[in-house]
């Protein structure tokens, strides 16, 4: 079974790092090959950290989207999805509602389905809202995503635009406090009432430590007894 | 009423050569729908004092008045039809005829004011506990409660979000916790036969 | 809203909670309907009852061991959610699923959309008036077909059989027996239901003409799944966008003319017979030996840094994992959009209108899971 890189480098290092020590004579461990003749490792650097953005080809809908809105800057590349590839823009948040009327309302595109609207933590680069839109007719699928700041999270609203957005628009505020401006009823759905103050999904938000005074609450004579 | 239908019945054939001395042999008939009828309506000879419990039992069982009691409610546990979460498909399971928890008595009730045990089958979370120490307080004594599950006993697999209540007993004295992510069927009937063991030993308490 | 009447008393309408503990199997979900006679004028549903972080908890699991918190966010198609996890992650590394693992997944999704039908119609007829018979028939269906999951599995509801490029452990030797099997019986309990329901005068009288949603409006709400094929849409993940090998099995789709809840369980019982005709077609060509993982798996999951949406076909409708990952053995950011999410958000507009029995109906033919609704 081959191993990942990382495995192999791990176990070269290791054998790299004890040229101080003499390996006792019984054991089998092989001598170290001395600096100048070790295979060049891959620099740790070199991994990549983020995904490659691959330009979409020609023809594709991001021209349709740009040239429906024109003079809006949007930054088009291509996402994997299960059936090849589809088409993810990232347009600015005050561009968002023109570009998202027109990619329902254009009829060469027709995305009038909102799949998905959820929401991702970059910690140093902002909150980011991410919608996926797909359209029955033409079979187009597009993925459009906005960024916004930690200090002025507010996106506008497209619970107008489609009705879908309304519940989702509601869960992402409640879990990474994105200020949805316009929308109708802005109230907590998934958190409870008075525990809206921190937002469950962002990075600096740990986990709960497991409390461990289960014992303190049973009542007298719990435990005893064969069962 | 048998002997009314002997003396209308038709004769026998007789065979045709009757050797002296020799026994005339009638052949079996069939019998009548109607002598059929009268032979199934006749009462069968009774003794009175001969019924079998009876002579199993005497006529006065001797108890005392708390075993009488714990047997009586541990033999008829109502409980609370409180599915939350996952638990409650394998609560639901218990309750149908494959692994039938009504011959032990058990029936789903949906109502807190005439069950016996709650079932808290699933995650409770801090949205959620309110409404659970209403629903328990809601119940009359006496009442028990079961912990079905893991997240119900601490948190179970959701225990380190923190809108998870870790255990409903940080809210509810819990009675029998039954283990499990979701406790098989078998486990669950366990757990309340476990829970009847200890109605029955905190009897006179 | 408050009418005068002739004699100088006020009408007003009157607000009912269905609080979160309600007699219905279907969780802990609250309405607060505000009605005017029996007639539904408004609702506001409330949910979060459920909210346990699988989202967050699933950023701190790594790649096997998040297939558990999928498992118990939609416990009553498990398979559908393993799946899509594990499609989204095997897209990501770029993993191929042997074809043994690829049709024993297709069997095993399929027998889960089975049963999580069954479970519907249990649900549903109790909500329609029968007090726990359509249940009874269900649950002795959804037994046959859990024994085959427990002897695969080795669990009867939260299976985790899927792993990242395949299956766990190779299935019992005589699968294809007992599958054929349950078929057999499943088939019988179709009929049965079938039988119990459809053409029943109550039932249709119950159900007909309620809650009727049409085709732009389900669009717009996003719903999809049974709900949007009984609205007149003919859209299904597995023909119209496939995923895994579906492309290899001829099947029909059924689609509603109406929208109303009747045309949902039409829609749902006509499913069951397309999902046994589709376990049928696998188990003819299931390869007898293979591998049921690749030969060059690694033994740590990592996945390269991207993103990637991957969408099943679930019992309740479109279940998609939007898996946001920068490296490393963990998502970055795992988004479940789940199907009763979406489809519960169209409760007031299929609600308001209706009388207040038909709330019950109408929510009953949604078929949510509640810990999908909250995750």
């Amino acid at each position: 079974m081959t191993l990942p890189d990382g495995q192999e480098e791990e176990a070269q290092g290791d054998a790299g790092a004890a040229p101080e020590t003499p390996p006792p004579a019984e054991a089998a461990a092989p001598t170290p090959k001395p600096a100048a003749e070790r295979p060049a490792r891959p620099a740790k650097e070199a991994e990549p950290k983020e995904a490659p953005r691959i330009p979409p080809p020609a023809g594709s809908i991001n021209e349709i989207l740009a040239a429906a809105v024109p003079g809006v800057a949007m930054l088009a590349y291509m996402v994997p999805t299960l059936q090849g590839e589809a088409v993810a823009v990232e347009v600015g948040r005050d561009d968002l509602v023109p570009v998202m009327t027109a990619a329902r309302d254009d009829k060469r595109l027709d995305l009038k389905y909102l799949r998905c609207l959820s929401g991702v933590d970059w910690q140093d680069e902002g909150l980011e809202v991410v919608y996926h839109l797909s359209s029955f007719t033409t079979r187009h699928q597009l993925t459009v995503k906005t960024r916004v700041t930690y200090d002025d999270p507010v996106v506008p609203s497209l619970a107008s635009l489609f009705p879908a957005a309304n519940w989702h628009e509601r869960e992402t505020r409640d879990m990474f406090g994105i200020v949805f401006d316009g929308h109708p009823n802005l109230v907590p759905l998934l958190l409870p009432d008075d525990m809206t103050d921190h937002f469950p999904l962002r990075k600096d938000n740990p986990l709960q430590e497991i409390e461990e005074w289960q014992g303190e609450n049973l009542r007298e004579g719990a435990g005893e007894g064969e069962e | 009423m048998a002997e009314v239908i002997a003396q209308k019945a038709p004769p026998a054939t007789t065979p045709e050569k009757q050797i002296e001395g020799a026994p005339v042999v009638v052949p079996e008939r069939e019998k009548t729908g109607v002598e059929r009828e009268a032979e199934r309506l006749t009462p069968a000879p009774y003794e009175p004092g001969t019924a079998l419990y009876r002579q199993v039992l005497p006529g006065i069982m001797q108890m005392p008045v708390d075993a009488l009691l714990a047997f009586a409610r541990e033999s008829s546990l109502w409980p609370m039809t409180f599915g939350l979460a996952c638990c409650a498909i394998e609560m639901i399971a218990t309750y149908m005829p494959h692994h039938d928890l009504d011959r032990f008595g058990i029936v789903p009730w949906p109502s807190p004011r005439q069950s016996d045990v709650m079932i808290v089958s699933g995650t409770v979370t801090k949205k959620m506990a309110p409404a659970v120490k209403l629903l328990y307080e809601q119940m009359p004594n006496p009442k028990w409660v079961i912990a079905m599950g893991a997240c119900a006993t601490n948190g179970g697999p959701y225990t380190r979000y923190d809108r998870v209540l870790q255990g409903v007993d940080k809210i509810i004295p819990v009675d029998v916790y039954v283990p499990g992510c979701p406790p098989r069927p078998e486990a669950l009937m366990d757990g309340f036969i476990a829970l009847q063991h200890k109605i029955m030993e905190e009897r006179s308490k | 809203m408050v009418a005068e009447h002739e004699q100088g008393l006020d009408i007003v309408d009157m607000p009912i909670n269905m609080g979160p503990q309600h007699p219905s199997t279907h969780g802990v979900f609250r309405m607060v309907l505000v009605i005017s006679g029996e007639k539904v004028v408004d609702v506001t549903p409330h949910i979060g009852y459920m909210h346990r972080g699988g989202e967050k908890l699933m950023e701190a699991m790594d790649y096997r061991q998040g297939i558990g918190y999928a498992d118990r966010t939609e416990y009553l198609a498990q398979f559908s959610a393993e799946l899509g996890y594990c499609l989204a992650v095997e897209k990501l590394m770029g993993i191929e699923v042997p074809e043994r693992a690829e049709y024993i997944r297709i069997i095993l999704t399929e027998l889960n959309r089975l049963s999580s039908h069954f479970m519907f119609m249990g649900a549903f007829g109790i909500d329609s008036g029968l007090f726990g018979t359509s249940f009874t028939y269900a649950f002795r269906e959804r037994e046959y077909i859990q024994d085959v999951f427990e002897e695969v599995s080795g669990d009867r509801l939260m299976y985790a059989y899927f792993r990242v490029g395949g299956l766990a452990w190779e299935v019992t030797d005589n699968f294809t027996q007992r599958v054929h099997e349950v078929l057999k019986k499943t088939q019988k309990g179709i009929k049965d239901l079938d039988d119990l329901l459809t053409k029943n005068e109550i039932f249709m009288a119950r159900c007909q003409n309620i809650g009727a949603f049409t085709a732009d409006r389900a669009i717009a709400y996003g719903l999809s799944g049974p709900l949007l094929r009984a609205s007149g849409v003919n859209w299904d993940l597995r023909r119209d966008e496939p995923y895994s090998i579906y492309p290899r099995f001829t099947f029909q789709i059924p689609v509603g003319n109406y929208g109303d809840v009747y045309d949902r369980y039409l829609v749902r019982l006509e499913e069951m017979r397309q999902s046994v005709s589709i376990i049928e077609q696998a188990l003819e060509k299931l390869p007898p030996e293979g591998p049921i993982v690749p030969e060059k798996m690694p033994r740590r999951l990592r996945t390269p840094p991207g993103e990637v949406y991957a969408k099943v076909e679930s019992p309740r409708g479109e279940w998609g994992v939007y898996l946001v990952s920068k490296g490393g053995d963990k998502p970055y950011r795992l988004k479940m959009r789940s199907p009763s999410f979406c489809n519960l958000s169209a409760l007031r507009e299929m609600t308001v209108g209706q009388f207040l029995a038909d709330a019950v109906m109408i929510l009953g033919s949604m078929d949510i899971v509640l810990c999908d609704v909250d995750r």
